[in-house]
């Protein structure tokens, strides 16, 4: 009987209340005639309430990890500490980039080699050629909103997972608190930046505290900063065996699904949150590849081999991990 | 979000939809059994209880919502804290009887199954749970999982299936489970 799939989809669907009413009454009569037929619907419906139990429970599980708090004041304070560590995560980004250029027009330059992104009047595109073009679709509070809980809940990484690095999900808002940078200022700033040691974060942020205050350096705008930031709330992540697939990827409802031997070996997820998007790299066994965030299909991973784009993913790697040393 | 985008979500399977829906309403469901004699981790329970039931019948195309999500919500909220509230009522008056210790028979047979299911594997108990609580189509099943199309997801579910009937056929024979 076990291996009779029509059998078996017949009482799949009687137990699962699938069959019309005369498909039920028929069986029904069945079940009454037939005491083999019996025994297997009573053995199938323990298995149905035992698979159902468990999904209940995976699902109860998740509810239980979601903080639910205070509510909407919670959520309301969670933003603004988000915005404001945003805020110092694009100042310190750009501190960190512009502090170590020699060369002061370094501000209007791309100090890293991965991304071009745009003001509103040139539209740049990714240097890389398998990754794909970044347009400014503005992310709402509510999509923000909304992603949360699952970050919060236990995501849980069959194999040692690190994320790089801190949070920033820029908005407008953020945007239109940083200040403007001059270019008579920027070497002075930059010169005065490397005394900067860690920005406090700051859960609210006026235009006129950062003017008035005279320890704190101007971050210049450049396109890095208005673009960039990284982020260690990370996307779902979920490393499977696959008998088929042995090095493939691909995101599925904002989750990564990564096929591959990842059990046995330590892999990073980088999350680099740009305008409007979001860019994923993978580093495994000291190689990175690109992810798209659109890629819906099943593919093999590609490993980098920009040099220069991999040398600052390096520096990006390791000043995330070690942010001390900033 | 709108009601209609969590019933879209919720129909593909998409378990944010469910997150976000636990934090709009927590406080005023869980309210309903707090200010009915419960205690706050009964209100939880009965919360999540409820949800899942909505979840339930939404994800499996079994839901037609003539209300609110709220209203909906609400109403299963309150019946599920009735119902536990009777249970515990009768609990305080009455002995265990005969009926309720065929209940523990059942739930352990359920405890034996839920350990075969764990044996099969992560991506077996998905594409078992998927099917059997969700109600997802094989699909969505395929989709989710990324399965590379909906007869593997249908092959897959039908060899897991048959793999977890063998396993809990095992375990019934050495425990006698089945007289």
């Amino acid at each position: 009987m076990i291996g009779n799939s029509h059998h078996n989809d017949r009482l799949d669907n009687y137990l699962l209340g699938k069959l019309s009413a005369d498909e039920k009454a028929a069986m029904d009569a069945k079940l009454a005639a037939d005491s083999q037929l019996q025994e297997d619907m009573l053995f199938q419906q323990d298995i149905v309430h035992a698979l159902q139990e468990e999904r209940r429970l995976e699902l109860k599980n998740r509810l239980n990890s979601i903080e639910v708090g205070a509510g909407g004041f919670s959520s309301a304070i969670g933003l603004k500490i988000a915005a404001g560590v945003a805020l110092v995560g694009l100042m310190g980004t750009a501190i960190y980039f512009y502090g170590s250029s020699d060369e002061p027009e370094a501000a209007t330059e791309l100090p890293v080699g991965i991304i071009n992104f745009s003001d509103t009047d040139k539209p740049y595109t990714y240097s890389i050629p398998e990754m794909p073009a970044v347009t400014y679709t503005g992310t709402t509070v509510e999509k923000a909103e909304i992603s949360q809980p699952r970050e919060q809940s236990s995501v849980r990484p069959a194999a040692p997972v690190a994320i790089a690095d801190v949070k920033a999900p820029i908005s407008r808002k953020d945007k239109a608190v940083l200040p403007e940078a001059k270019n008579s200022n920027l070497k002075t700033d930059s010169q005065q930046n490397i005394q900067i040691q860690k920005p406090n974060v700051l859960s609210d942020f006026k235009d006129t505290e950062i003017s008035a205050s005279n320890h704190q350096p101007e971050a210049p705008v450049d396109a890095l900063a208005q673009n960039r930031q990284f982020s260690t709330q990370s996307i779902e992540v979920s490393a499977q065996l696959h008998e088929k697939y042995d090095f493939h990827y691909q995101f599925y409802d904002n989750k990564l699904f990564i096929y591959g031997d990842f059990k046995s070996k330590p892999y990073e997820i980088l999350e680099i949150n740009t305008e409007g998007s979001r860019v994923y790299y993978l580093f495994f066994e000291k190689n990175y590849y690109g992810l798209k965030n659109d890629q819906q299909k099943l593919v093999r991973l590609k490993k980098i081999s920009n040099e220069k784009l991999i040398k600052e993913l390096e520096i990006t790697r390791n000043q995330k991990m070690n942010p001390q040393h900033n | 979000m709108k009601d209609s985008e969590v019933l879209e979500r919720i129909a593909r399977g998409d378990e944010k939809a469910l997150d976000f829906l636990y934090k709009k309403h927590y406080r005023m469901m869980t309210h309903i059994v707090i200010s009915h004699g419960g205690g706050e981790q009964e209100a939880k329970d009965v919360f999540q209880d409820a949800l899942i039931v909505f979840w339930q019948k939404a994800a499996s195309g079994n839901l037609v919502l003539t209300s609110k999500i709220s209203t909906y919500l609400y109403s299963i909220c309150q019946n599920l804290w009735r119902k536990e509230f009777e249970r515990k009522s009768k609990l305080v008056h009455e002995a265990k009887d005969s009926e309720e210790y065929l209940g523990e028979d059942s739930k352990e047979r359920v405890q034996i199954i839920r350990k075969c299911v764990a044996e099969l594997g992560s991506t077996c108990r998905k594409v078992l749970t998927y099917y059997y609580f969700d109600g997802l189509s094989m699909e969505l099943i395929a989709e989710k999982l990324g399965f590379a199309n909906t007869d593997t997801a249908k092959t897959k579910k039908y060899k897991c299936k048959k793999k977890l009937d063998e396993l809990v056929r095992s375990k019934y024979s050495k425990s006698d489970f089945m007289d």
